[in-house]
């Protein structure tokens, strides 16, 4: 298993992929996947398995994100644990899901099911960022724009 | 290959109007099939050199 | 070369030919009459004749047709030739349990003397002796009649056989064979096998080039369309600057904010690009985000996860005879021990873990950036928008104060400005490989490049495989006609020489009869025959013919073969056997016939004037052992009844 993206999601970011007149854009593919991952974890919901593209696109974190790798498997915990209704005193189901969804031998961390996870926590980022954003023009009106997704920092614990 | 064989390949070579390497490797295959000796490759290369009319 | 038949010995074999050796004598006589009763086993003889000689596997229910009883088990028959004076013996081991056969061949004076198993002949003799080949020298005497029946094809058949005439037609068959694979390997594609059917082909791959080229040539035009006004909106740009500048009040101006406007851009560039880089942290992005990594962590460390006992601890305490409290370990304990260790991660799961741990703690005291770069960001291209606003309405002014050209060149940069994404949206939808971009905006291989392109592989693919498919079957056909005519044609040939050969024999044979064969068709053809009037030659004759033929056609062999014929003279009449047996046994280096008694009469005189004969009597007596006679006179006069019942004898 490796990191797939949401579909339509290329076409959705496609100007801030490529732009041929010098302004800021995105480094890799995995830029734009990461930031429907933070969304998508953060609401803690799976996308269905069809909003997700059928072939990888990369198969572990590029070089930019390789140190976050730790605090991505731990949102990931977090959010499972979340989603499965799972007490904070369950000792014994929380390291369990510890170990369904890590795999230690792996570069990214996790396990294919914890990719397989990731990709559909994306799925979900997406929907939300491209129901709120008509297709971006440039970087930074789409940093501007995700910035407001997000609840105003003045507020407390509350989820999108 | 016995006498009678080869004179009427040769004569019925000889008029067919097809090359020489053709009327060759069909002689020579002939003579390997009178002692069972030859493979389908065998035949199909030298059908493949066979020279017909080209498609109208 | 000579094969001779020297002898053969039969043991266990049905018809009462146990224990039983026929030796003809190295050198062998010339012709040997066996006079054996029906139901001996002449028949027999005939088919282990042709086995010995040709190799042939059996198959089982003909090998169990050689047994004699149901008590006896195996059987053997050795045949004994002289091939160019070498001795060899064949020998065919009968196994009536099974119904197989296995040959064993020895030859006397070679260094290994001894038996080997296989059929082991020289090579040349063994591809020549095939089973249909040993039915033309080891036959009974209807094959001669055969010859001679207009209605059959005996004696082409004979021919294609010698000359091997039938492999060509084996060849033909083959050739069909790979046609129909071909054919069938390429209908995958396409069901094509006709010319008209490949035009089609052609005719659809041509439509699909001219379309791809269509399509192309309306790429170059909107590529060229879409240079052409973004360089038309630059140059517009650039007059309408030069047009500002040409006022001395607005020249200042307009360079102040063209120096602002590039300034933004620059600064929402840099501040861009270090946020991303920031965000890639998801720390940096929300408080929530670390509220949640701080929590994950408190929750890991009150419930001590990861626990510092794992599963490697467990399975080494498991191995210890006594616990750290001092307690024993037995079995029992060992078992359970082991089964609840399942329940602890490993020390390398405990690493990464823990990685996440500290990880997550680290961040407890973060603060998030992103707020700050936002608004940052979000400043700065409300300040572009306002320069671009301060950029139009400095145009304004002008058109205002009666700039006409100015009005004029922002309407056309604007209308040009509309324009572009237009042919941009159409370029996509003309070039995109993306499938998804294709769907949206509806193409197919008609108005898309790269499916078009697929599209032309694809019928050129197909078209190839079928041309290769038509043009092959076609040269196959040609092949085949050639090989047709080839066989044809020496069929001629050789049908010309043999009846020049055999006519040459009859000369010597009839030399008072114009008897002379014509024609060779399926059968022999004699003059007599074109006309109509077959009265004109006796049926001994008409045999004494097809013999002619028959060592006509073996002259050209390698080898000069024995000829082993039963009842050569069978159902014909007295004169006519007579005839038959002066004419034909002159014929062959060596002859062996089977007869019975009453065959006898006639056809055994001619031979009493002739050297070189034995006269050998084979019968079972009234104990029923196996008996064999050469006396002539006991020959001559041996009597027995068709089914093969008990001799009477005379002078036994």
């Amino acid at each position: 298993m490796a990191f797939q993206l949401p579909r339509e999601s290329r076409d959705y970011f496609k100007l801030l992929v490529k732009r041929s007149d010098g302004g800021a854009r995105f480094d890799t593919l995995f830029d734009q996947y990461y930031f429907c991952l933070m969304i998508g974890l953060s609401k803690k919901e799976l996308s269905a398995e069809s909003d997700v593209e059928s072939d990888k696109f990369v198969d572990g974190y590029p070089s930019d994100y390789q140190s976050h790798a730790d605090v991505i498997a731990g949102l990931l915990i977090n959010a499972e644990l979340f989603r499965k209704g799972i007490e904070k005193n369950d000792r014994s189901s929380i390291e369990k899901e510890m170990l369904r969804l890590l795999d230690q031998n792996s570069p990214t961390r996790l396990s294919e099911e914890g990719i397989r996870l990731l990709n559909l926590y994306a799925g979900t980022g997406f929907r939300v960022i491209r129901e709120a954003i008509t297709p971006p023009q440039n970087l930074e009106e789409f940093l501007v724009l995700y910035h407001r997704l997000w609840p105003k920092e003045e507020a407390n614990s509350a989820t999108v | 290959m016995n006498e009678e064989l080869n004179k009427a390949s040769k004569e019925v070579l000889a008029d067919s109007g097809q090359t020489h390497e053709f009327q060759r490797r069909l002689h020579k295959l002939l003579e390997l099939v009178t002692t069972s000796n030859y493979t389908d490759a065998d035949v199909r290369e030298v059908i493949e050199l066979t020279d017909v009319a080209e498609e109208d | 070369m000579n094969v001779k038949l020297i002898g053969w010995r039969y043991k266990n074999i049905r018809g009462g030919l146990n224990d039983v050796e026929v030796t003809l004598g190295n050198p062998p006589s010339r012709w040997t009459l066996i006079q054996m009763p029906n139901g001996m086993g002449k028949t027999t003889t005939m088919h282990l004749f042709r086995a010995a000689f040709s190799g042939e596997q059996l198959a089982p229910e003909d090998v169990r047709a050689f047994r004699p009883s149901d008590k006896v088990c195996t059987g053997e028959f050795e045949l004994i030739i002289s091939i160019a004076e070498q001795v060899y013996r064949i020998t065919l081991q009968l196994n009536y349990d099974t119904g197989t056969v296995a040959y064993h061949t020895a030859r006397a004076k070679t260094q290994s003397g001894g038996k080997q198993l296989g059929h082991v002949l020289p090579q040349e003799l063994k591809s020549l002796l095939t089973t249909q080949f040993t039915r033309l020298f080891i036959f009974d005497g209807e094959l001669a009649r055969q010859i001679r029946d207009l209605n059959r094809e005996n004696a082409a058949d004979a021919i294609k056989t010698l000359y091997r005439l039938d492999r060509l037609s084996e060849l033909r068959a083959r050739i069909e064979r790979l046609v129909i694979e071909e054919q069938q390997r390429s209908s995958g594609t396409t069901r094509t096998q006709t010319s008209q059917g490949l035009k089609a082909l052609r005719t659809r791959l041509d439509t699909a080039k001219a379309r791809l080229s269509e399509l192309k040539k309306r790429q170059r035009t909107l590529e060229a369309t879409l240079r052409e006004s973004r360089s038309r909106v630059a140059e517009f740009d650039a007059a309408i600057r030069d047009h500002m500048q040409q006022d001395n009040d607005f020249r200042s101006r307009v360079n102040d904010l063209e120096i602002r406007r590039t300034a933004i851009d620059k600064e929402l560039v840099d501040i861009s690009k270090s946020t991303l880089s920031e965000l890639r942290n998801p720390a940096a992005i929300h408080p929530l985000i670390i509220n949640e990594l701080s929590e994950l962590g408190h929750k890991m460390q009150r419930l001590k996860l990861p626990k510092t006992m794992s599963l490697e601890f467990f399975h080494e305490l498991a191995e210890q005879a006594s616990c750290i409290c001092g307690r024993g370990i037995g079995p029992q304990e060992k078992e359970i021990i082991r089964t609840n260790a399942k329940n602890y991660l490993s020390e390398d799961q405990i690493g990464v873990v823990n990685a996440i741990k500290s990880a997550v703690r680290q961040y407890e005291q973060a603060t998030t950036s992103f707020g700050v770069h936002a608004q940052e960001l979000s400043d700065r291209i409300a300040q572009r928008h306002k320069l671009n606003g301060d950029w139009d309405r400095l145009q304004a002014e002008r058109v205002a104060a009666g700039d006409v050209e100015l009005e004029r060149l922002k309407n056309e940069k604007s209308e040009l400005e509309d324009e572009i994404p237009e042919i941009e949206d159409q370029l996509e939808a003309l070039t995109s490989t993306d499938t998804a971009v294709q769907q949206r905006h509806g193409v197919n291989e008609k108005s898309n490049i790269p499916l078009c392109n697929a599209e032309v592989r694809e019928r050129q693919k197909a078209l190839a495989e079928a041309t290769g498919t038509v043009m092959f079957s076609k040269k196959a056909t040609l092949g085949r006609e050639l090989i047709e005519n080839i066989e044809r044609r020496a069929l001629e040939l050789i049908k010309e020489r043999l009846k020049d050969a055999t006519n040459a024999k009859l000369r010597t044979l009839i030399p008072t009869e114009h008897i002379r064969v014509a024609r060779i068709s399926g059968a022999l053809e004699l003059e007599s025959d074109l006309l109509g009037s077959k009265q004109q030659v006796s049926e001994g004759q008409s045999l004494a013919i097809a013999y002619a033929f028959l060592t006509s056609l073996f002259e050209q062999a390698p080898y000069r073969l024995p000829f082993i014929v039963d009842s050569p003279a069978g159902s014909l009449d007295l004169r006519v056997r007579r005839e038959v047996s002066e004419l034909i046994p002159n014929l062959f280096d060596q002859m062996i016939m089977f007869v019975i008694s009453s065959e006898r009469e006639g056809f055994a005189e001619p031979f009493y004037a002739r050297k070189d004969v034995i006269y050998r009597t084979i019968w079972r007596d009234e104990f029923d052992t196996t008996k064999i006679s050469d006396e002539l006179a006991f020959f001559q006069q041996f009597h027995s009844d068709d089914n093969g019942g008990k001799a009477a004898k005379a002078g036994k």
